[in-house]
């Protein structure tokens, strides 16, 4: 868990997100996994480190 | 107790103490209603308070969140059910579920304000939500991560680090 969010808080300095663009990734993060867009990490549907970049591009493209 | 503050929108060091929170804080989200308590991504709990105000990313379109915003980031934290005698309610080291299901207990709770404890050798916040109160206790993080952070109405970002470091930053900085 403390991994997890610590990915996504360097994922957010990589793509050069605000704080408040970064509070609102880590909604559409969990919001992914509840509609079953989760990720491959575990059966939880978290997120690897690739599938978080690919989110966060998903995430930013207007 | 002295807190200092480092404040990127103010460049000038100053001291903080629960003075200086109440009058940041307490005088503006006390009363204010919690309406939703969730987890979001790494199981971070994240109260939802005050005016509802629409997300600004289209990715999320229709969903809302408060004015101020309090996340747990990655601590420990407990609750307890407020009383002569507080009562263990739910801790962030449960199962996910146990936690989600409990948690809908926040919702509608008031905030009646956030508070210090000192302890001979520690401290810990408190967060006191109606009939229930949020306890995050110092913790050393080798992470770089807050403690807790809460967004502000007014653009700012609280974020609390160990050791009583207190940080304001816009919420246009990067993260």
């Amino acid at each position: 868990m403390k991994d997890d969010i610590k990915q996504v808080n360097d994922i957010a300095k990589q793509f050069k997100m605000s704080k408040a663009q970064r509070k609102e990734f880590g909604r559409f993060l969990e919001k992914q996994k509840e509609k079953g867009r989760g990720g491959t990490k575990n059966e939880r549907g978290d997120f690897t480190y690739s599938e978080l970049q690919q989110q966060a591009k998903q995430f930013l493209k207007s | 107790m002295n807190i200092s503050r480092v404040s990127s929108i103010n460049k000038s060091s100053k001291k903080l103490d629960q003075h200086y929170l109440n009058h940041l804080i307490n005088s503006q989200i006390k009363g204010k209603v919690c309406w939703q308590a969730h987890l979001d991504y790494g199981q971070e709990l994240c109260l939802e308070i005050g005016q509802k105000t629409p997300y600004h990313s289209p990715k999320l379109q229709g969903e809302y969140k408060g004015e101020w915003q309090l996340g747990t980031r990655a601590s420990d934290w407990s609750i307890v059910i407020r009383g002569k005698k507080p009562r263990f309610f739910v801790r962030s080291s449960e199962d996910e579920a146990i936690i989600k299901k409990k948690i809908e207990r926040l919702n509608d709770q008031k905030i009646s304000g956030i508070e210090i404890i000192k302890y001979p050798t520690s401290y810990c916040y408190r967060f006191n939500l109606g009939r229930y109160a949020l306890l995050i206790p110092e913790q050393n993080n080798d992470d770089d991560l807050p403690l807790w952070e809460l967004f502000m109405p007014d653009h700012r970002v609280l974020e609390v680090f160990p050791h009583l470091e207190l940080q304001l930053h816009s919420q246009d900085e990067i993260a």
